[in-house]
């Protein structure tokens, strides 16, 4: 156990002749005066300010009552016997918490699944309009998802006019069509198919489509069939 | 503890059983319940919401046939491909309104069949497709009538849509 020792405010001078302020924790002015001789100091005033924060707080400690201590770390061991609870009580216990709790759920579930119900007929009574709403916009939905493409989708008169204008002079469109997927399929008459092939692949329009057959005509020019379905 | 003493009676054990079972499945009907009431409040209050909010109409203004009924609509749908194909020295083999598609009601289509020089054709198709309001053909097919001839027909699915405004 360390002894209880007092602040000093110690003022003391170096070899070189300057003064220096020290607060040193010592058991009195005796010690505190050695313990500036060992650090090479020449002691030249000690003053007592008070005991240091150390000693209060050992002291504050040791003053405090140490019965929670006492009882948990440092007294005896709880026994056995002074907690012993009657198996019937604990029985009693757990049967009424079960009922208690099951009753509370039955209860509960029921209350707020009432209360809900309430609730969502609420809303269908004030919101009816907006329900009427909501389903004719679904059914808008349903409708955009159908149409939408085929409205979006290069016309028909769009088609045959851009063909027209990228198509060699000596090549006829033979048939075209577009499926429900809108895929785009066109069959060409060519005398030389290598000129097809460059003139769609420089047309945003025409540039997916690949040749999906090649047969000879009986006028001895080629028929390609392109198409931009995936495959 | 005279109270708990008879409630754990070995006589009143067996209603006590009974009567905690009865509690829990009572409860657990109740939370099922409690569960499908709140998917229902949550599908509703997001309905509601949604259907609160102002609509994205389909096609800009006056590209759709809007007001009136159906019907309405649908008259005047075959008004405007019947007469886009007269006077185009056309041969209409078809042209046939489909019935109404319980889920999409919006939906105006008619199957067409005309057949005629290239050059009608093309005028018939341009005359359809630059009306207003708008048709597309959903599908289309355009190709010789048979091998060696000149005349050409095009077959295939118009549509056009039918929103009512409001």
């Amino acid at each position: 156990m360390t002894p209880p020792t007092t602040r000093f405010r110690c003022e003391a001078a170096r070899p070189s002749g300057a003064t220096d302020v020290r607060l040193i924790d010592a058991a009195s002015a005796a010690a505190a005066r050695d313990r500036l001789i060992a650090a090479g100091l020449e002691p030249l005033t000690i003053e007592a300010v008070g005991p240091s924060l150390l000693t209060r707080l050992s002291e504050l400690l040791k003053s405090r009552p140490r019965r929670r201590l006492e009882k948990h770390v440092l007294g005896e061991p709880i026994r056995a016997a002074a907690v012993r609870v009657p198996p019937r009580f604990l029985a009693s216990v757990l049967v009424l918490s079960l009922a208690g709790t099951s009753c509370a759920l039955m209860v509960g579930s029921w209350s707020l699944a009432l209360v809900t119900g309430w609730k969502a007929e609420r809303i269908m009574r004030r919101e009816a309009a907006s329900l009427v709403h909501y389903h004719e916009r679904l059914a808008k939905e349903r409708l955009r998802r159908v149409a939408a493409p085929v409205m979006t989708a290069p016309a028909i008169t769009e088609v045959m006019e851009r063909l027209a204008g990228i198509l060699p002079p000596d090549t006829g469109l033979a048939d075209a069509k577009r499926d429900a997927a809108g895929a785009l399929t066109i069959v060409l008459e060519t005398p030389d198919p290598d000129q097809i092939r460059p003139v769609f692949a420089h047309d945003p329009l025409f540039r997916s489509m690949r040749s999906i057959g090649q047969a000879r005509t009986e006028q001895g020019t080629m028929r390609i069939t392109l198409t931009d379905a995936r495959r | 503890m005279i109270m708990l003493d008879r409630l754990l009676a070995p006589r009143a054990l067996l209603p006590l059983i009974m009567a905690v079972a009865l509690t829990l499945t009572a409860g657990w009907f109740g939370v099922e319940r409690l569960n499908r009431e709140r998917d229902r409040l949550t599908t509703l209050e997001a309905m509601a919401a949604l259907g609160s909010r102002a609509p994205v109409p389909l096609l800009p203004e006056g590209l759709a046939h809007g007001g009136g009924s159906r019907r309405a609509a649908e008259a005047a749908f075959g008004r405007q491909i019947d007469q886009a194909a007269s006077g185009h020295r056309l041969l209409v083999e078809r042209i046939e309104q489909l019935a109404a598609d319980r889920e999409r009601p919006g939906l105006l289509l008619a199957r067409i069949a005309v057949s005629g020089s290239e050059a009608d054709i093309m005028r018939f198709v341009r005359r359809v497709e630059s009306g207003k309001p708008a048709i597309r053909f959903a599908d289309w097919h355009i190709g010789r009538t048979a091998p060696g001839e000149s005349t050409i027909r095009i077959e295939g699915n118009a549509l056009a849509l039918w929103e009512p405004v409001g």
